[in-house]
């Protein structure tokens, strides 16, 4: 399972990479890293539905995950990739933005690994 | 009229008076005027006293003269009571009266008794102005005799016997005990009249002052006859014609010669009846004109007519009739107008004088009360005057410096509520910053937990390669922990010092560090304000720049600022058209000779360039009212060119966007 990572945090790819490091290890999933909606754009046009999942972060200085959100959902149409949201604690507004932009899941920072562990598996 | 009185004097009178009127005159037009002038007057008044009222008058009046020329105020009111005696003998109470009330007014004030003694005879030592008062006193009493009011009488001869006795001056104690036997007489009190005329006699013969022994006589005849002792009351009245003839006291002779003559009339003796009208008629002419109720030649002419009808003698009766008749009418004609015009004076006149002395001290009162009160009314106006200017000027001094007070406070509470506004700001902003680190310290400190079992069962397993690669991780981690444990300790150091109020010190500062912070600072801010804003952010440093001595935080207030104002515009105009528009801030550092410079541009609307003048006046904003508080670019500018000794300057097109740039000096 392919996973994109997106955050402006560079620390972001060393926690993942420690967190699921029996996971890679056993190839259960796959994590590509982008540090800006930017990046992310041009990793999916580079990689083409590669990705089975993206998760990003939404507070990123340019092109925030609000807009990445949508980017996707217009442009992704089939088959659309799960897009998973990172939104800040008690964060109502984006988290309602997101939901409107067609944001599948939501994960509230800080990240509870484990919680988002379980709902890997499920998906 | 002064040969007539010698001819009477030596036909009539075995003269007492040591000294010749005649020589006392020469020598009185001979002296200036003076205290022995004065005594000259004196004596030759009290040769004329009781013989002669015309010489008397004259001499009393010249009295007056020498007294007020020399200032001798007391010689002047003793002669005024003199004057106004032989004005009363002579028919003219209202005049007398006026003498008598002008010497109340000397005797009484005591003021006027600083002078020489010029009245008495010189043994006296006592207060010479209370012995014009009593004199005065007595004077009135006598008025009140002449105009028949007992009242008057006894009160005032009470008075001068009460002052003589005071002063003990015999003479005026006499004569006024003489005066209240014949007033307590009038109002037929005998006994006290008795008791008054023998302390009068007593006091006479003791001070050897026999003048009016004739006339104490004549009122205890007086007294005798109204009790109905005839016998008794004849005895005193010779004895009062012997004594008077031998002190020279025509008037006590007089009234002692009608006493003798109604007596002898009334018994019929026509002979010594006659006797005594032509005595008592003879003395009258001596005395001058007499119009007083006793002694006048209107009873003189009746006796004679009385005498001469008593005798048959016709012809001469008749005569002496008209003369009596005419003379006595004549007199109660002369007598009602002088009564007439002394109750109109001693009313009337009394009052006006009273009154108008009353009314020029008044009316001096009022002129000095109102002159007083103009005076302090003016000096109060004054007063009120400067005082309220003097109070005005303070109390606006007070107000301005007050309002510069106010101004100070209300100053440096707006540059705290301005950096407490750009905290606000700051606040979201920080929270996310500081969030970041702190998830990550916890991720990295949990998965180090996980990695320390994975060690173990790899130390378990022997597994030595696998054991280092963890521990290569852990080590990773903890270095990552460290990291962000660090980075929002910054964070926290940063905003403290940004709240912190005042006199930071100049430190070496990374400018493209502090720009970085700031600019991701103001950024998070403004997201957390409105979600829907975003910009791009170019951030381009110049890597040359070495550290500036500044003070951190308020440069960094500075770029925080900048940046806040360059977000503002871009958001503003990405409000206006939305659609192909790209909002870009950009922070750039440079280094230049002998200074860096930092600047922000923006690709807003830029500034209009009436607007541009004022934007780095204190208060002026062009945020709807409380977003701003106009103090930003006004703060900036002081600590850019105060604080620091550098420059903070404008550059603008409208619609196309604003740079600002910092200029800060390098010391090399």
């Amino acid at each position: 399972m392919k996973i994109l990572v997106v955050d402006d945090e560079q620390d972001i790819k060393a926690l993942f990479e420690q967190r699921f490091r029996r996971e890679i290890r056993e190839g259960i999933v796959d994590f590509a890293f982008a540090f800006s909606g930017e990046q992310a754009l041009d990793y999916l046009k580079k990689n083409n539905h590669e990705a089975v999942l993206i998760l990003s972060d939404i507070n990123m200085p340019g092109m925030s995950g609000l807009e990445l959100l949508k980017s996707i959902k217009t442009e992704y149409h089939t088959p659309p990739p799960v897009v998973m949201m990172i939104t800040a604690y008690g964060d109502e507004e984006n988290y309602r933005q997101a939901m409107q932009l067609g944001a599948d899941d939501f994960l509230t920072k800080p990240v509870d690994f484990a919680i988002l562990k379980t709902k890997l598996k499920i998906h | 009229m002064k040969a007539r009185i010698s001819i009477l004097l030596v036909l009539l009178l075995p003269l007492v008076a040591a000294a010749q009127p005649d020589s006392l005159e020469r020598q009185f037009r001979s002296t200036p005027d003076g205290a022995a002038r004065y005594l000259l007057v004196r004596n030759i008044y009290n040769y004329y006293e009781e013989t002669n009222r015309d010489s008397a008058l004259y001499y009393a009046e010249q009295g007056i003269q020498i007294a007020r020329k020399t200032g001798n105020k007391l010689a002047e009111g003793y002669s005024l009571v003199n004057k106004a005696y032989q004005l009363i003998g002579l028919g003219r109470p209202g005049d007398g009266l006026q003498c008598i009330l002008k010497a109340f007014e000397i005797a009484e004030d005591p003021k006027n008794g600083n002078v020489p003694n010029w009245v008495t005879a010189l043994h006296f030592t006592g207060d010479t102005r209370l012995l014009v008062l009593a004199y005065a006193h007595h004077m009135y009493g006598l008025l009140a005799v002449n105009i028949e009011d007992p009242e008057q009488q006894i009160y005032h001869f009470r008075e001068a016997l009460r002052i003589g006795t005071q002063i003990d001056y015999k003479p005026r104690m006499m004569l006024a005990a003489m005066n209240l036997g014949r007033g307590f007489l009038s109002v037929r009190q005998t006994d006290s009249a008795l008791y008054y005329e023998h302390l009068a006699e007593r006091i006479a013969v003791e001070s050897n002052f026999m003048k009016y022994l004739g006339m104490v006589q004549l009122h205890l005849g007086d007294v005798y006859q109204s009790t109905g002792k005839t016998a008794l009351a004849n005895e005193y009245y010779y004895k009062g014609v012997r004594l008077s003839v031998n002190y020279s006291n025509l008037t006590a002779l007089s009234r002692n010669y009608l006493r003798l003559f109604r007596y002898h009339l009334a018994a019929g003796k026509k002979d010594s009846a006659y006797y005594y009208a032509k005595k008592d008629i003879e003395t009258i002419h001596a005395l001058g004109k007499v119009f007083g109720p006793e002694t006048n030649l209107g009873i003189g002419y009746e006796m004679l007519y009385r005498s001469y009808l008593l005798n048959k003698q016709t012809d001469s009766a008749f005569k002496y009739l008209q003369l009596a008749l005419t003379t006595k009418d004549s007199l109660s004609k002369v007598r009602i107008k002088a009564l007439s015009e002394f109750q109109n004076l001693s009313s009337a006149e009394q009052m006006r004088l009273h009154n108008l002395e009353k009314e020029r001290i008044v009316y001096q009162n009022k002129v000095r009360i109102y002159v007083l009160a103009a005076s302090i009314a003016v000096l109060l106006l004054l007063g009120l005057v400067f005082y309220r200017t003097n109070r005005q000027k303070t109390k606006a001094r007070r107000q301005i410096e007050q309002a510069y007070h106010e101004l100070k406070a209300t100053q440096s509470q707006l540059v705290q509520a301005e950096k407490m506004a750009s905290l606000g700001e700051l606040t979201a902003g920080i929270a996310h910053e500081i969030q970041n680190p702190l998830n990550f310290v916890n991720n990295f400190s949990e998965v180090s937990k996980e990695l320390i079992d994975e060690l173990n069962t790899a130390l378990d397993k022997a597994d030595a390669h696998e054991a280092k690669s963890i521990g290569g991780d852990l080590k990773q981690n903890l270095d990552k922990i460290l990291h962000h444990g660090k980075r929002a300790d910054g964070i926290v150091k940063g905003m403290l010092q940004h709240s912190r109020s005042g006199s930071g010190q100049k430190e070496l500062t990374d400018i493209n560090a502090l720009a970085d912070e700031y600019v991701r600072l103001a950024y998070h801010g403004l997201r957390a304000k409105d979600k829907s804003f975003n910009a791009k952010i170019e951030i381009a440093t110049d890597p040359a720049l070495e550290p500036v001595n500044v003070v951190t935080q308020d440069i960094g207030r500075v770029i925080l600022n900048l940046i806040n104002n360059a977000f503002y515009a871009v958001h503003e105009k990405q409000k206006l058209q939305p659609k192909g528009y790209e909002p870009t801030v950009t922070v750039s550092t440079k280094k230049l000779p002998g200074k860096v410079e930092i600047a922000v541009s923006d690709n807003g609307n830029g500034i209009p360039a009436t607007v541009v003048k004022k934007i780095f006046n204190p208060f002026f904003t062009t945020k709807p009212s409380g977003e701003g508080t106009g103090l930003g670019l006004s703060l900036s500018y002081d600590i850019v060119t105060k604080g620091h000794g550098g420059e903070l300057r404008v550059e603008t097109v409208e619609g196309e966007g604003t740079v600002f740039t910092v200029g800060l000096p390098v010391k090399s």
